[in-house]
């Protein structure tokens, strides 16, 4: 692997199950065991020879349709999934954001969320402690921060879940839609820091419908369809897919 | 954790085989700290907004050991000396199998939204489920020393057998889970066996009796033996009680290491499918 390297995939593809539910479940099970069945019958491939180089400090885009594979291309950079064919190598550490308050314990309080979500993505204690405070002012919500969050209201959940994920500074960041949350200022302020952490060290994924953002802040975009990777990299030819795949 | 910045993970890792254990044990070490944080939010979740709190990890044994003990006073003409110890003994032994495997059962399907969006390795939902029972016994084993004062049972160095029963039990426990907790993704139905089969399990096995009345002459002694052999729950709570009552355990040498090493097998097997099928089986939630 080339030392300035992020991340190399190559030829990769991934499966889900489509388990039979119910009834057919049970059928299944009591008869399919015995016969041999072809494997797009209860596989659906979500990836498909998916061959992709990023280096270090790059931000690329990923752009496809509902159901293209875009998120599961992210969870198999994030170690979430393990390839079924070709293989896949990531140097550093990654976070991937996706939906805010991952692991969020209703009855717990602020502050104990801070250190529960940051042990969760693989943060020290002392790591943790000491990106507490920060937290905690990015949030704007330091008079409550010793509630348990059941009694926060939702834009105050999110704004703490975006308050720590975006503070926890990965080597790789991998972005799947999470640019909104909160009110008008905070959003203001989250896609000030989402400038930020791009245009530092961090390598970045982003998964996104917006041109706006894709424009301001990717290298290099990729368009995505039937979990296949159909352009090359240039922003204009994945804005181009994009716009076709629309009609 | 541990990833420095020029670490590569390789996501083609080899599932091992034999090595299984020694792999889960390493990555129990690695995330030792998130595999606290996980026992410490249980416990935390459960004494918050409750006024006793601590007071319940120990009032619920002792309200069943009261029920079983009245009961059984009605019930039956056995001669036991120590029999309030022996039921409380019995019910906490239990408790920390039967709620390590229910609750591993489900360990996966319940943190779907968890395994979705951060990896770590999957065993740690089973494991940090097994601490937090063994934190809640722990706890609840004070209340037997006012028992221990009036018996006056002076701990011998039979005291041994309570850990040994105790990593014995977990093992047990989680052998199983293993195995549940991935058909689990699978097929919600498995929960639903998990609990019936413990239920029937509990009434079989020697919790709120001594084992001597199953062993004891009542059945012929082919019977005992093979009981002995497929329940080991039998062995291991008889172990417990042992270790405080300095009585004999009342089971031949070759039963009991039968159960141990059928016990160690499970495990292992349990762990080999575990992590051989986990990468999969996540993609079913």
């Amino acid at each position: 692997m080339n030392k300035n390297t992020a991340i190399i995939i190559e030829n990769l593809a991934l499966d889900y199950p489509r388990n039979k539910k119910g009834v057919g479940m049970l059928r299944e099970f009591l008869t399919g065991r015995f016969r041999k069945k072809k494997p797009e019958e209860h596989m659906f491939r979500a990836l498909n020879n998916v061959n992709l180089e990023i280096k270090k400090g790059e931000v690329v885009g990923i752009m496809g349709p509902n159901g293209s594979g875009k998120s599961t291309l992210l969870r198999v950079i994030a170690g979430i999934y393990a390839p079924d064919k070709g293989s896949i190598k990531v140097k550093g550490k990654t976070t991937l954001l996706a939906g805010i308050g991952t692991g969020f314990q209703q009855d717990l309080t602020g502050r104990e969320n801070i250190k529960l979500t940051g042990s969760i993505y693989g943060f020290t204690q002392k790591e943790i402690t000491k990106m507490e405070e920060q937290i905690i002012d990015f949030s704007g919500i330091r008079d409550f921060i010793d509630d348990p969050i059941r009694t926060f209201s939702a834009g105050m959940r999110a704004r703490l879940g975006f308050a720590i994920i975006s503070n926890l500074e990965p080597d790789i960041l991998l972005l799947d839609e999470v640019m909104s949350v909160g009110d008008h200022e905070f959003r203001k302020k989250s896609r000030a820091r989402i400038d930020e952490l791009v245009k530092g060290d961090a390598t970045v994924v982003i998964v996104s419908h917006s041109k706006s953002i894709m424009e301001s802040l990717c290298d290099k975009a990729y368009g995505i369809t039937n979990g296949e990777i159909v352009t090359d990299g240039d922003l204009e030819s994945a804005f181009e897919f994009y716009e076709s795949e629309k009609e | 954790m541990g990833q420095s910045n020029n670490a590569v993970l390789e996501l083609q890792a080899k599932t091992p085989f034999f090595s299984a254990p020694f792999k889960m044990y390493g990555n129990l070490r690695k995330y030792k700290e998130l595999l606290k944080h996980f026992i410490f939010r249980d416990l935390k979740v459960r004494y918050h907004n409750s006024f006793i709190g601590y007071g319940w990890s120990v009032l619920e044994p002792l309200a069943l050991t009261i029920t079983f003990y009245i009961l059984f006073a009605i019930l039956s003409d056995s001669v036991d000396p120590y029999r309030p110890l022996t039921i409380l003994l019995g019910i906490l032994s239990w408790s920390l199998f039967a709620r390590t495997l229910s609750t591993g059962t489900v360990g996966l399907q319940r943190n779907s939204s968890l395994i979705k969006r951060v990896y770590f390795p999957r065993e740690l939902f089973l494991f940090s489920k097994c601490g937090y029972q063994i934190v809640q016994v722990a706890l609840s084993l004070l209340v037997i020393i006012p028992l221990l004062w009036k018996y006056e049972l002076i701990p011998t160095i039979k005291i041994i057998y309570l850990p040994i029963a105790m990593i014995l039990i977990a093992m047990f426990a989680l052998g199983i889970a293993f195995f549940t907790s991935i058909l689990q993704t699978k097929a919600r139905d498995i929960e639903h066996m998990v609990s019936i089969g413990t239920r029937i399990s509990f009434y079989l096995s020697p919790v709120f009796y001594p084992l001597d009345m199953i062993t004891g002459g009542r059945i012929p002694q082919q019977y005992a033996d093979t009981y002995l052999l497929v329940n080991p729950m039998a062995t291991y709570i008889t172990m417990v009680r042992s270790a405080f009552t300095g009585e004999p355990l009342g089971i031949p040498i070759e039963n009991l290491a039968f159960t141990i090493i059928t016990t160690i097998i499970l495990f292992w097997l349990g762990s080999i499918y575990f992590l051989r099928n986990e990468r999969q089986a996540v993609k079913n939630l």
